[in-house]
């Protein structure tokens, strides 16, 4: 009886395992490409958010604005193989 | 029902004489009274569109100035505060409606403003995120295509109702791609504007850096027109002076088009994809588009960037409800929120410099081209059997929405002809900021020179449409 309610649980436990496995790899990549990020000239203060500031509704264009707005060197990666 | 490259062509017949707003609704609903039960596009349906119909008419029959959208008929992803009950997100948790105590979306108010007849909410993926399960007091949606196949997600009643014509148009939202993937595997055109251009007041979140609402539709042409109902105006204003003049009949002459086939990003690749993608470029280039091989930057950092930020943001925003209610969510949401939560702010952080970078260098390389072009699937729709509630990310590695999603740019998932199976593939259009008409202008281009507009599918195992 144990055994057969226990299953399902035991299942999703194995699987947000499974997920964050993955999800671990994937902040690995973003690691290494952020850190590469940080050896290159950048003549501003490192952009964090890509967007600005989110309100909760409509995103707006002053969040796009001040993404746009420079944050570090130019197309460093453009060309170059793939990461 | 009529197919119709564009409501000013359905304007046009209306005004002709040649159909009426009722018969049109008349015969979507008796597409959907046979086969809604299959293909489950539909959570609740909206009581007064007859009336609706009827006044659109009285304005054709009495001459009177039709509105942008008046007459067309609409679903709308029921992440969507639209009037037309409670908000559910397909979630047992949110039975009673979410968002009670807001007011109708913008994005629904405007198409009512703008003569649209919203014809009721459309089947998703709960809260946007999981994957379908059966047993839920929610339908299941299904690919209209064939209906073993899944449908794509999350707006998969939205996409799943256009192509199998039970509304002329749909609402989507879209925070990894939820727009584009089941446009993309139900044969239909679906647009994710530039982060912001639409307003996202009343709409359920997921990813707040990431949601974006946009339409489904046939075609670009009508995608074009709805999202020009919707947008806020001071996004469509720049998008207006940002989309290329050119005269009727010239195509895509002086436009250049990047392209990067992502062929090394992926393990499988559909037979029939690299065919059927190298068509739809031919078909750009007859119409006098250039076409340049561009290397998207950082691709595969870029789309885990996205997929991180999505997944965290996630996570942040509905962990308390899972938390506090967990049997009312469905087992592959309870996953994902879970797995989301190994995110480490640091990691999250660094996500979010690769977004910035990405979209820092994509707006050099847009400066060398007007558009670029990828896959929008390497793959066609899988069966539902593989879309494991155990599994829910298990799809995505074919898809190549994600990345667009990161940077908040226009991304546009155009239909470029089945498969060997039948199911459909897709061509994803993505432009600079600001870029919104510029990649609809480049899709209405290569639809008109590619074909009519398909009709809508007969959903296999349904009789076939007498009307």
């Amino acid at each position: 009886m144990s055994e057969m309610t226990d299953e399902p649980a035991d299942a999703e436990e194995r699987a947000v395992r499974t997920l964050t496995g993955d999800v671990a790899g994937l902040c690995a990549v973003v690691r290494a490409t952020a850190a590469e990020l940080d050896l290159l000239p950048s003549p501003a203060y490192p952009a964090v958010l890509p967007f600005g500031p989110v309100r909760g509704g409509a995103g707006g264009d002053a969040g796009i604005a001040a993404a746009a707005a420079p944050g570090g060197a130019g197309p460093e990666s453009i060309g170059e193989g793939r990461r | 029902m009529t197919a119709f490259e564009s409501v000013a062509a359905f304007h046009g017949a209306l005004r002709a004489g040649t159909t009426t707003v009722a018969a049109e609704l008349a015969a979507e609903r008796a597409r959907a009274e046979a086969s809604d039960a299959v293909v489950g596009v539909f959570i609740a349906r909206a009581g007064d569109t007859a009336e609706r119909a009827a006044e659109a008419d009285e304005r054709v029959a009495r001459g009177l100035p039709l509105r942008p959208l008046e007459g067309v008929t609409i679903g709308v992803k029921d992440v969507i505060r639209a009037g037309l009950g409670p908000t559910t997100g397909q979630s047992a948790a949110f039975a009673d409606g979410w968002g009670e105590e807001a007011e109708e979306s913008v994005a629904t108010r405007r198409l009512r403003e703008a003569g649209a007849i919203l014809v009721g909410t459309t089947t998703t993926m709960e809260l946007a995120y999981g994957v379908p399960e059966e047993g839920k007091p929610f339908p299941v949606p299904r690919n209209p295509h064939d209906p073993a196949r899944f449908p794509g997600g999350s707006s998969s009643g939205s996409a799943a109702g256009v192509a199998a014509g039970f509304f002329r148009a749909a609402l989507g939202t879209d925070t990894g791609g939820s727009i584009r993937i089941p446009s993309a595997m139900c044969g239909v055109t679906g647009f994710k504007p530039g982060y912001g251009a639409v307003p996202r007041d009343g709409v359920m979140p997921l990813g707040a850096s990431l949601d974006h609402v946009g339409p489904i539709a046939p075609t670009a042409a009508i995608c074009r027109e709805v999202f020009e109902a919707i947008a806020d105006p001071d996004a469509l204003a720049r998008a207006r002076a940002r989309a290329p003049r050119r005269a009727p009949g010239t195509g895509l002459a002086g436009v250049r088009i990047g392209v990067d086939r992502l062929d090394d990003e992926v393990e499988l690749i559909d037979p029939d994809q690299p065919q059927r993608f190298d068509a739809a470029l031919r078909v750009l280039r007859d119409l006098g588009a250039e076409l340049i091989e561009v290397r998207l930057p950082r691709y595969g950092a870029g789309t885990a960037a996205a997929l991180l930020s999505m997944m965290a943001e996630a996570s942040a925003q509905w962990g308390p409800l899972r938390d506090a209610r967990p049997a009312e969510l469905t087992q592959a949401t309870r996953i994902l929120l879970d797995a989301g939560r190994s995110i480490a702010a640091s990691d999250y952080l660094a996500a979010q410099r690769v977004r910035a970078a990405n979209r820092r260098d994509l707006a050099v390389l847009f400066d060398g081209v007007d558009a670029i072009v990828t896959p929008t699937c390497h793959l066609d729709a899988p069966p539902m059997t593989a879309v494991s509630t155990l599994a829910p990310t298990s799809f995505l590695p074919s898809v190549h929405t994600g990345y667009w999603s990161g940077v908040g740019l226009p991304s546009l998932a155009v239909p470029i002809g089945p498969a060997r199976r039948g199911l459909p593939l897709s061509l994803l259009v993505n432009g600079p900021e600001g870029g919104e008409l510029r990649v609809l202008g480049i899709a209405e281009a290569y639809q008109a020179a590619a074909g009519p507009p398909a009709l809508p599918v007969t959903v296999p195992g349904v009789p076939p449409d007498s009307t």
